[in-house]
């Protein structure tokens, strides 16, 4: 099989699971705006403060919400024994990680993406905001898969398994908030924000190429 | 000024010298601990964990 | 002379058990000349009084704390490439002195920071980074403990540090900039205008004090770690019949 065929396979596979169970979906959208609206609750709603704090209040929590679906990445499939199954085919498994890490996305990161411009128009946040808020989303949501990804393949099978990835990827997690929160902030303080997007793109890139090799072999250490 | 400050001072010593001190005598007592563990086991199977030990040792020769 | 020889655990062992006295010593005396010069010698700084020594536990446990997760690091690489056993058990004694020495840096960071500036803590870049740090050890730590096989976490530890490792220059450089767009914690508890040399010379002896002591504690722990994993071997057991 073709890398690219293992790839496409993996996506295929992954989301077809993801249909079959679509509340998880939801589930990773009452977080998200769960956790956004605790912080007017908390403070009050003047909205000169929820403006202030929009840009990084919606971004702690689209990063939350990530981070909290991502134990499922493998743990269905190491309860089944897939995993193990993925692991000694002789298949590229960097591909087939590729290609859930791209599901994965989809279902997870997406739907977000969908929702975070209903929620800076609840934190008051300026329309022209909106373009930067889901732009540095886009960029900065497969830095945080791809980083739960290793850390999972890592802590798989572990009993304190999500609580474990949850320390091992916030450290790793805080430049890709910095950034992403702050060229929202940026643009909101009317700065350019193409410094920010543009670290957080070559960051994306990174990424993209070099988590599903590493995630591989962080499985490998794991399964063999 | 620096009266009151020498107190934060020794605080600053004070905590070091007691996290240093903390971790000497965690070290020394996980080693004692370990070596207790070893003592234990000799006398409880000699036989039988010679042989772990010649098979371990087997496994550890290049 | 075949260096590789000394990564065998029943020859590392007693040389570890022999070096370590000299390391030890090493730290005493090198904290004794340290304190000596940090508070005999050193003059009271203009601004800050006397509490600015803090500065001679404060840095030293800084820089440590960074480098012994590089060290860490190092022994990673040795522990994937070569599959070293040895080099995976310095990595897990290492850590905890590592931490300590973050843990350190945080408090005496903050003890200094309240009489200089006011509060306990100060949102600046390098106090920032080491937080972060002290958390990747911490993860580190939590991911050896919490897997049963050693193999397995000796190698995923040693991928962890490496991930850890190659994002600390990108951590270290989100925060600098973070600190420096939100201009309201424009001061940082290193920025001492100027540093008498004796200043220098007492943080560099202190620093090489807290190297002498890191490398004593993880031989210690080396050894310990050593009669724990081969408690079966006959060569462990003759040491304690």
């Amino acid at each position: 099989m073709t890398e690219f065929g293992a790839i496409a396979w993996a996506v295929r596979r992954d989301l077809k699971v993801a249909m079959r169970r679509r509340g998880d979906i939801l589930n990773v959208l009452g977080f998200f705006v769960l956790a956004c609206s605790m912080f007017p609750l908390a403070i009050g709603p003047q909205r000169e403060w929820l403006q202030r704090i929009g840009p990084g209040v919606i971004w702690v929590a689209a990063l939350l919400s990530v981070m909290l679906a991502l134990p499922r990445l493998f743990e269905h499939d190491h309860a089944d024994g897939t995993l193990d199954a993925m692991v000694a085919s002789g298949r590229p498994l960097w591909a087939l990680i590729a290609g859930k890490l791209i599901a994965a996305w989809l279902v997870t990161a997406v739907p977000l993406l969908a929702l975070s411009p209903a929620l800076a128009l609840a934190f008051n946040m300026p329309v022209s905001s909106l373009p930067v808020l889901v732009g540095s989303l886009v960029l900065g949501t497969p830095v945080l898969i791809g980083i739960g990804a290793i850390t999972g393949a890592l802590a798989l099978g572990l009993k304190s398994g999500p609580v474990l990835m949850t320390l091992l990827c916030l450290p790793l997690y805080v430049p890709v908030l910095v950034f992403g929160a702050g060229a929202v902030e940026a643009q909101a303080a009317g700065l350019s924000p193409l410094a920010h997007l543009a670290l957080l793109g070559a960051g994306m890139l990174a990424v993209l190429t070099l988590a599903p090799p590493v995630a591989a072999l962080a499985l490998r250490i794991s399964v063999e | 000024m620096s009266e009151s400050h020498l107190s934060y001072l020794a605080a600053a010593y004070g905590f070091t010298a007691l996290a240093i001190a903390i971790e000497c005598v965690v070290l020394l007592r996980t080693r004692r601990r370990s070596i207790e563990q070893v003592r234990r086991e000799l006398d409880l199977d000699p036989d039988e964990s010679e042989s772990i030990a010649q098979a371990t040792d087997k496994a550890a020769k290049p | 002379m075949n260096l590789f020889r000394f990564a065998a655990t029943p020859v590392f062992y007693p040389l570890a058990g022999r070096l370590l006295p000299w390391f030890t010593a090493a730290a005493i005396v090198l904290t004794i000349a340290g304190l000596y010069v940090g508070f005999g010698i050193a003059p009271t700084d203009f601004q800050q009084g006397e509490v600015y020594r803090i500065i001679f536990i404060h840095v030293p446990s800084a820089w440590m704390a960074m480098f012994i997760y590089l060290v860490m690091a190092g022994y990673a690489v040795v522990t994937l490439v070569w599959r070293s056993k040895l080099s995976a058990m310095m990595c897990r004694a290492l850590a905890p002195t590592g931490a300590i020495m973050a843990v350190i840096a945080l408090l005496t960071g903050a003890v200094w920071g309240k009489p200089t500036w006011g509060t306990w803590w100060v949102w600046d870049a390098r106090l920032t980074s080491t937080l972060i740090l002290l958390f990747l050890y911490l993860g580190y730590m939590a991911l050896v403990e919490a897997i049963d096989d050693t193999t397995r976490a000796d190698r995923a530890g040693a991928l962890l540090l490496l991930v850890g490792v190659v994002n600390i220059p990108i951590i270290y450089f989100s925060v600098r900039w973070w600190n420096t767009l939100h201009q309201g914690a424009s001061v940082s508890l290193t920025a001492s205008p100027k540093m008498a040399s004796t200043m220098l010379t007492g943080m560099l002896l202190m620093s090489l004090a807290a190297w002498m002591y890191a490398i004593a504690a993880a031989l210690h722990r080396v050894r310990t770690m050593i009669v724990q994993r081969e408690r079966h071997t006959r060569w462990v057991r003759q040491l304690f019949a």
